[in-house]
């Protein structure tokens, strides 16, 4: 067999390796494959794959010796690959990194172990054959192919059943994220440390699928504890929407007790009216007429006008999150305004939590910056055909400095604040077709935001 | 001479309103004119096409049956982008702001009291000629940018820098008290833009007419604001040669 066949041979195996590795990576993370990256990923697997083959050569005929098995340097190699994976996924899709490697080093052992079965699996029941570039094929090649398969098909199963979004859910906490990376390290290191352990252990075909058995069982475990954490998220968030949703009772409450209050004055002043027209004062009644003429506007006009905004918002947390900023605003003696004369529905190109988050930084900005007389915060919002437009205005004391907003950790508040606008940035940025504008006029300070329909 | 639309389906108030802008036009003795009056939305969409732009729309807040002054509005808007918007309405509780920050309606006028609303027409079109007085200058430059499903007309000198940040493919548009964050990419932009911009580094693209200084040692262009871009070696070489 010559050279340039064995050396093709392994080449293809390690960018079949890294193909399966790119896939299920993907795959877990939920996001389609992305070409450039995975041929840039092709080239970093071969160039690790084959270094590290290089040194573990070096290291037996420089050292003589065989007691470090090839595993420590293959598992190196493979942290290193995982490493650029995630950084690539990372700045591929804006994941952040302990996910992306996390993820990483979960496919590097799923993706292992799969191929071990299969290795073992093929020289179970292979035939023998005379012919060897026919057995290298066979022997190599065959169980590579099949784990890419498998690689395929797992990948597509993830992506179906959406675990990225219970694999998030590992991520909530700091503590919790560095435990789900630690035990997939300690998965991924199991093969190797048994080689390290017990060389001698001739491992065979019903070993890996004890192996591989591990892996399910692994995996439903990982997807169990994930769906559990969802669930308790989700529990958190229902709370959430019933403290909201009380902010919006204690508005009703309000607006009725001023209504009562209203009509009370009412029938004062119109007893007083009745007297003015049996003594024919014409006069008197015109003047009245003037005087209350706007007095039902000035009185109920604005939480009428909010009430209506909200009930147009069928986006249900996003109603929630109004109600809560305007119930504040209130609190606070500060004039907000709600307009949303359309319908708001929820064909949103953002994702419902980013465009809370959003709007609360633009909300908490607004409330922090208006002067303390006579504050004004005006929200719009408009459906329409193609986008749903969001501007956010409030009045200010000092006008704020534009050119340096787009500054990290720009603020009028002294340190420690200013990190607001910069994930709204962030946030924005991560929405696809999203449009923002910001600008100073007639005394206010507005924020938009335009959301492409889908 | 800007053309003035006034567009309302009841006719006392299309009548006294036309009356009330003739009026105001002839003691502004300012170049806004031919006053034409509309019943009808649509037939007003066509007759915009016919005479220039911008234009001055005095409009009803909704048509009953047909269009409602917002869509009307944003139609008209499509066409002309830096047309004045005024709205009439029978009621003091519209919601304005939608009006003014979408649309950039100009103001208001409520329907009724005549010496109210002449004070209202009045004061429109005084702020009208003062803003074209104040755009006559710059005219002719404009940058169109498109931004989803509005169109904007940009007066060149208002840009001050253009900035490509993250990755993909967001710019920020720098100008005079207003920032901008679009999807386009700055080749275009540069392309659109042309010679009066300099691409100063990968990521910036700069108005010539609004730089104070270009510090070479510290790599970097300063902006009359006082905003800093950098610049490249590559561009600090072709400014070398230039010099």
């Amino acid at each position: 067999m010559s050279l340039a066949y064995r050396l093709g041979s392994v080449a293809f195996i390690m960018a079949l390796m890294a193909l399966a590795l790119y896939i299920l990576t993907s795959g877990i993370l939920g996001r389609k494959i992305h070409w450039k990256s995975l041929g840039i990923f092709f080239i970093c697997g071969e160039v690790f794959q084959w270094s590290a083959m290089f040194l573990y050569l070096l290291y037996t005929v420089v050292t003589g010796q065989e007691n470090i098995p090839s595993a420590v340097f293959d598992t190196a190699c493979y942290l290193l690959m995982a490493l650029v994976l995630g950084a690539m996924m990372t700045k591929l899709h804006r994941i952040p990194l302990l996910h992306t490697f996390t993820a990483a080093i979960l496919c590097t052992f799923v993706v292992n172990t799969a191929n071990n079965t299969m290795v073992y699996v093929v020289e179970e029941y292979s035939p023998l054959f005379d012919r060897q570039h026919f057995l290298v094929f066979v022997r190599l090649d065959l169980p590579y192919m099949l784990t890419v398969g498998i690689a395929l098909l797992v990948a597509a199963i993830l992506k179906r059943s959406e675990f990225y979004r219970y694999f998030t859910a590992m991520f909530r906490s700091r503590a919790r994220g560095i435990l789900t990376l630690v035990v997939c390290l300690v998965l991924m290191l199991i093969m190797p440390l048994q080689q390290l352990l017990f060389p001698n252990l001739t491992p065979d075909a019903s070993y890996a699928t004890f192996f591989f058995a591990l892996i399910v069982v692994g995996v439903f475990l990982l997807q169990f504890a994930a769906m559990y954490a969802a669930g308790q998220d989700r529990i958190k968030a229902q709370e959430e929407t019933i403290l909201q949703q009380q902010a919006h009772m204690v508005l009703l409450e309000e607006l009725q007790q001023e209504i009562r209050a209203f009509r009370h004055d009412f029938t004062n002043l119109f007893s007083g009216l009745t007297l003015q027209a049996q003594e024919g004062d014409l006069a008197g009644i015109q003047d009245f007429m003037k005087r209350t003429s706007s007095y039902f506007d000035e009185k109920l006009g604005n939480e009428i006008a909010q009430m209506d905004g909200l009930n147009n918002i069928q986006l249900y947390p996003l109603r929630s999150l109004l109600a809560t900023k305007l119930a504040k605003m209130r609190q606070m003696r500060i004039k907000g305004v709600l307009e949303a004369l359309k319908p708001i529905d929820s064909r949103l190109g953002m994702d419902t939590d980013d465009l809370l988050r959003a709007l609360g930084i633009l909300l908490d900005n607004a409330i922090e910056a208006v002067p303390k007389e006579e504050g004004q915060v005006r929200v719009v919002l408009l459906q329409e055909e193609k986008e749903l437009y969001l501007a956010v205005a409030n009045n200010y004391e000092k006008a704020p400095d534009l050119s340096s907003l787009t500054k990290k950790g720009y603020t009028t508040k002294g340190s420690g604040h200013g990190t607001g606008l910069t994930s709204y940035r962030r946030i924005v940025a991560r929405c696809r077709g999203c449009a923002t504008r910001t600008y100073l006029k007639d005394g206010m300070f507005i924020q938009e935001l335009h959301i492409p329909a889908v | 001479m800007i053309p003035v639309y006034i567009c309302d389906d009841e006719l006392p108030i299309r009548k006294s309103l036309e009356q009330i802008v003739r009026n105001q036009i002839l003691i502004l003795d300012s170049d806004m004119g031919p006053v034409r009056a509309l019943e009808d939305p649509e037939k007003l969409l066509e007759v915009q096409k016919q005479d220039s732009v911008p234009a001055i729309y005095f409009l009803d807040i909704d048509f009953p049956g047909k269009m409602s002054g917002l869509e009307l509005a944003q139609k008209l808007r499509q066409y002309d982008p830096r047309g004045f918007i005024v709205f009439i309405t029978a009621h003091n509780d519209l919601a304005f702001e939608t009006f003014r920050l979408r649309l950039e309606a100009l103001d208001y006028i409520v329907k009724g009291d005549h010496t109210a609303m002449t004070g209202r027409v009045q004061s429109c079109l005084e702020s009208i000629r003062e803003r074209m007085e104040a755009q006559r200058p710059g005219q002719g430059s404009y940058c169109t940018v498109k931004i989803l499903d509005t169109v904007r007309h940009i007066p060149m000198d208002s840009i001050l820098y253009l900035e490509a940040v993250g990755l993909r493919h967001t710019l920020q548009m720098h100008l005079d008290n207003e920032l901008l964050e679009f999807n386009s990419s700055l080749e275009h932009l540069a392309q659109q833009l042309g010679e009066g911009f300099w691409r100063c580094h990968r990521s910036f693209l700069v108005n010539r007419s609004r730089i104070r200084a270009v510090h070479l040692k510290e790599q970097t262009v300063e902006m009359d604001n006082g905003e800093i871009c950098l610049l490249s070696r590559k561009a600090k070489n072709e400014y070398r040669r230039t010099d």
